[in-house]
């Protein structure tokens, strides 16, 4: 009997145009969005600033340790492949970092506005941005009437006065809405991933199927949440009009309003220093005026003859002077670092203030399971921080085989470096940016993910209460 | 106009109180107005004080200024409460700008560098609550008003009186569309008091003039939606139908349209930078003729240009500096030959992106909620035209700062290069006059052909709802 129901309910929903419409909308954007991806990819990936993975180490090849120290190590963002199916919006998170392997800095951003700011600030479409816009909508349209229009129709009396129990009635819903709205989601899926994979530009390895398995079924749990929220408030209102209406309304606060307030309340509830202040707070800490932190019409005078010192007294004077600078670059790095530390605290905030819509939960599970975005950086970050301490570690080491230095323990000075032993590029240490396995995704989505499937299993229940106790008359 | 439209426009009206349609929409336009205003406020607050903050470090820096040619005026564009309407590119673009003797002053965007990692989220204003909500609340509003009176037998019953059709219809409209714009003046009214009464923001006179108008064009906005739902509502045999044919239109003009076409436009159609202009430099030789000069005077001494074109130097004796005096002139106009090929460069880049933009723009008019955005965006000052004006304005400015460093003697005096003798005398520079730009009267005539074509849109679709519904067979 549920089998016929299913069938049923799937032939009705097939043979409606709003299913057309949902298909062709659907598949539609798939496509596309798979060849802007491919279309950019190549570029993005073979990028000009001197290569990925492979760091820079700004300057000629062959340089002293002293020079080595005080130069950046530039370690930009490679683009990875399953971006276009969980883009986690990219190119709004810092792409290049440059570290020191002296402690007078902790990490510089260096990064240009994403794209054509005329246009405005728009989100790339991937998966993600598929599922929770457009067959979130789809599920909505599709299921809104499932229980009030058969109420209305007076169908549903008549189905219920057969022996057939009022859960198998509305698993039999579920399930037919549910399966209709798979095939325009693995349509979509499939076609992007021929497109995709015809393009030979990524290599689809075990590690990449399997996340995009995980991602597929993922969307499963989310859209099975918005058909369960769409069957409970069906039978709750009994009416099909006041049904979509309310469900709309939901899917205008989850999907539209929810992000968008997030970020506006996630900057007031952990506020950060604005550019300007940073920049002069900046100039402070290292004894400038204003006017230095703002980028110009100042400049520094030697106030101190050399030419009247003897060299004892030139010598001791450069050395206070160098531990004046280190002492305040020390100062502008532990700023810096805790204004780092404020803004990812704000876009913690934020994330979870967005969470607090099932799209959020889905956005972000979807994105920590992916390994991009958002959860991308914070591992880069991590990571970054370490190999600035393998490096520091390796330029002393090096500095220890100089017969000539002095051997500073620290490297809070390049110029007390009195050696001048030369590393090769081929000796020097690479940063390779690690990719986190399955299993590492999978943990950080466990929580968003988990709160999902809370979710959905309390939208069931809700359906079902209502549905059961409803008088249908 | 006969007393039997008002009649029903009357009935319209009662109808729409009795059913939960009102009340419900009501409470929404309360809860969200309010809370969004409140939040949008604190965050105008915030941006305020860090502008204030902004404008007397500008000063504190310029009056620090030592030499000419480090001579660097930082202008700020003020924010505006109307940042609460409609967000425009405010947070998308830099809100500072400078004016220095070779720089280009344009919009740019902002850098995260210094900047938030907040972009991640979408932007977020009163404008766009009106798109969705009202989008929304105009269909909610339209789609049974045809097709549901066919589907229950009344629209039989009244026309089978003597009442003429355009009666019913214009009825129809007129009542439902006091409706809403009833609402929509709620929402408003929420949106000033919020801002005037529990923010304590002051609003110009401005400012309100600017508001009025928004008001209008969101009017115009809601208008155009009802009249295409009852268009879609008069051309469906079920008002289920129209319901769900209604909502596609909604979610394809509010989401799909506007938030497909950039990304599509943007990574299809790249904009491609030009190379770097390969001119020799001809600033250069003449530096190192200058530091060649300089360096047979002996002493301790340093001498570096930024790339800003700001000469720093110390150490120099007075041989040295005479030697330098004498070549600036000269090195001056080459520097600024050398800029205009850079400016170039920088011009058709940013040609480049306005084309890009205005494909994307053309594509977007398809949705009313674009044109809305657009309008609104404009008659808040956040818009690209206000930016594209602010910078024309600037371009103006800094000829006249040009001007004034030829009368001050700039180029020939020390001061040019040489900070010792302290900051330069900065009393009768000519400041940027800001009120220039933030006059309404512009901002306005800039949104008048957006807010044409959305009044001929309103009555293309009244005609083509009138006519659906005069030729309705309603049986």
């Amino acid at each position: 009997m549920f089998g016929t129901l299913v069938r049923r309910e799937i032939l009705d929903h097939v043979l409606r145009w709003r299913f057309l419409a949902t298909l062709i909308i659907t598949i539609g954007m798939y496509v596309i969005a798979a060849f802007a991806f491919i279309s950019t990819y190549p570029k993005a990936i073979a990028a000009p600033a001197g290569g990925f993975g492979r760091s820079l180490y700004g300057g000629a090849s062959e340089k002293a340790v002293r020079n080595r120290v005080a130069n950046f190590v530039i370690a930009p963002r490679r683009p990875i492949a399953i971006q276009f199916a969980a883009d986690g919006d990219d190119k709004f998170i810092p792409s290049r970092f440059g570290i020191r392997a002296d402690d007078r800095m902790e990490f510089g951003y260096i990064r240009s506005g994403p794209g054509n700011y005329l246009l405005g600030r728009f989100q790339d479409i991937d998966w993600i941005f598929i599922v929770g816009i457009v067959l979130t909508f789809a599920a909505i349209v599709l299921s809104y009437d499932s229980i009030s229009g058969e109420m209305e129709d007076g169908t549903l009396k008549l189905v219920l006065s057969n022996s057939i129990s009022r859960a198998t009635v509305l698993f039999a819903k579920f399930a037919g809405a549910f399966l209709s709205l798979l095939v325009p989601l693995a349509m979509g899926c499939l076609a992007s991933l021929l497109v995709v994979q015809t393009s030979e530009l990524v290599k689809f390895d075990a590690d990449l199927w399997a996340k995009l398995g995980a991602l597929f079924l993922l969307s499963c749990l989310y859209l099975s949440l918005i058909v369960w929220i769409s069957i409970f408030v069906s039978a709750w209102l009994g009416r099909p009009a006041a049904s979509l209406v309310v469900l709309l309304v939901f899917y205008v606060v989850s999907v539209l309003l929810v992000p968008g307030i997030a970020g506006v309340l996630g900057s007031q509830l952990v506020p950060v220093d604005p550019p300007n202040v940073v920049r002069a707070k900046e100039a402070s800490l290292q004894g400038l005026p204003v006017a230095a932190g703002m980028g110009g019409g100042f400049f520094s005078r030697q106030t101190v003859d050399f030419a009247k010192m003897t060299p004892d007294e030139k010598a001791k004077y450069q050395k206070e002077q160098a531990r004046i600078r280190a002492e305040q670059q020390k100062a502008v790095t532990m700023y810096r670092h805790e204004q780092l530390q404020r803004r990812e605290r704000q876009l913690a905030a934020a994330i979870r203030i967005a969470m607090c819509s099932p799209y959020g939960l889905y956005k972000y599970s979807a994105t920590a399971l992916a390994g991009t975005g958002i959860y991308r950086y914070e591992r880069l970050v991590k990571q970054l921080r370490t190999f600035r301490i393998t490096l520091r570690d390796f330029f002393l080491a090096q500095e220890r085989l100089d017969p000539k230095s002095t051997h500073p323990t620290d490297l809070a000075s390049p110029s007390q470096f009195s050696g001048n032993i030369i590393i090769p590029d081929d000796r020097m240490l690479q940063f390779e940016e690690a990719r986190p396995a399955l299993a590492q995704t999978v943990r950080d989505a466990v929580i968003p993910g988990g709160l999902l499937l809370a979710v959905s299993a309390l939208a069931f229940f809700a359906a079902f209460l209502v549905f059961a106790r409803k008088a249908v008359t | 106009m006969t007393r039997r439209v008002w009649l029903f426009a009357a009935k319209e009206i009662a109808d729409g109180f009795y059913s939960f349609r009102v009340p419900a929409s009501l409470i929404l336009i309360l809860v969200l107005f309010s809370s969004v205003s409140f939040t949008l406020a604190q965050r105008y607050q915030d941006t305020f004080a860090d502008y204030q903050k902004r404008v007397a470090q500008n000063e504190e820096a310029l009056r620090q200024t030592q030499t000419y040619s480090g001579i660097r005026i930082p202008i700020e564009k003020p924010p505006t409460p109307l940042m609460l309407l409609n967000i425009g590119l405010s947070e998308n673009v830099s809100n500072s700008f400078s004016i220095t003797r070779l720089g280009y002053p344009d919009v740019a965007s902002v850098s995260l560098t210094t900047g938030s990692l907040l972009q991640i989220f979408p932007s977020f204003d009163l404008s766009l609550v009106i798109q969705i909500v009202f989008g929304l609340l105009a269909l909610v509003f339209s789609y049974s008003g045809i097709a549901g009176e066919k589907e229950q037998g009344t629209l039989k019953l009244v026309c089978s009186n003597t009442i003429p059709r355009w009666e019913i219809l214009l009825g129809k409209i007129f009542g439902n569309l006091f409706l809403l714009e009833a609402l929509l003046a709620v929402g408003f009214g929420l949106f000033a008091f919020v801002v005037r009464f529990i923010s304590g923001i002051a609003l110009t006179a401005d400012a309100w003039v600017r508001t009025f108008w928004v008001f209008l064009a969101a009017s115009l906005y809601t208008g155009l939606i009802y009249l295409i739902g009852l268009f879609i509502s008069s051309r469906s045999s079920r008002s289920s139908i129209a319901l769900v044919a209604s909502m596609f239109f909604w979610i394809a003009q509010v989401a799909l349209l506007p938030l497909t076409v950039n990304y599509f436009v943007g990574t299809l159609m790249p904009v491609r930078e030009d190379p770097p202009s390969a001119r020799t430099s001809r600033a250069g030789p003449i530096y190192n003729k200058m530091m060649e000069a300089v360096r047979k005077t002996g002493g301790f001494w340093g001498m570096s240009v930024s790339s800003s074109g700001t000469l720093s130097m110390s150490g120099l004796n007075d041989e040295g500096r005479r030697i330098v005096r004498e070549y600036i002139p000269e090195w001056v106009r080459a520097q600024e030959e050398d800029t205009k090929g850079e400016w170039d460069r920088l011009e058709s880049a940013r040609r480049k992106l306005e084309a890009q933009e205005s494909v994307a723009m053309w594509i977007k008019m398809a949705s009313p909620a674009f044109v809305f955005d657009r309008i609104s965006a404009n008659l808040a000052g956040t818009g690209a035209g206000s930016y594209r004006r602010f910078r024309n304005e600037l371009l103006e400015y800094r000829q006249q700062i040009s001007l004034w460093l030829r009368n001050e003697n700039a180029y020939e005096s020390v001061q040019f290069f040489d900070g010792d003798a302290g900051p330069i005398d900065v009393r009768n520079l000519p400041r940027f006059d800001i009120s220039r730009i933030l006059r309404w009267q512009q901002d306005v005539s800039g949104a008048l052909p957006w807010l044409s074509g959305l009044s001929i849109a309103v009555v293309l679709f009244f005609l083509l709802a009138f006519l659906s519904f005069v030729r309705l067979d309603i049986r």
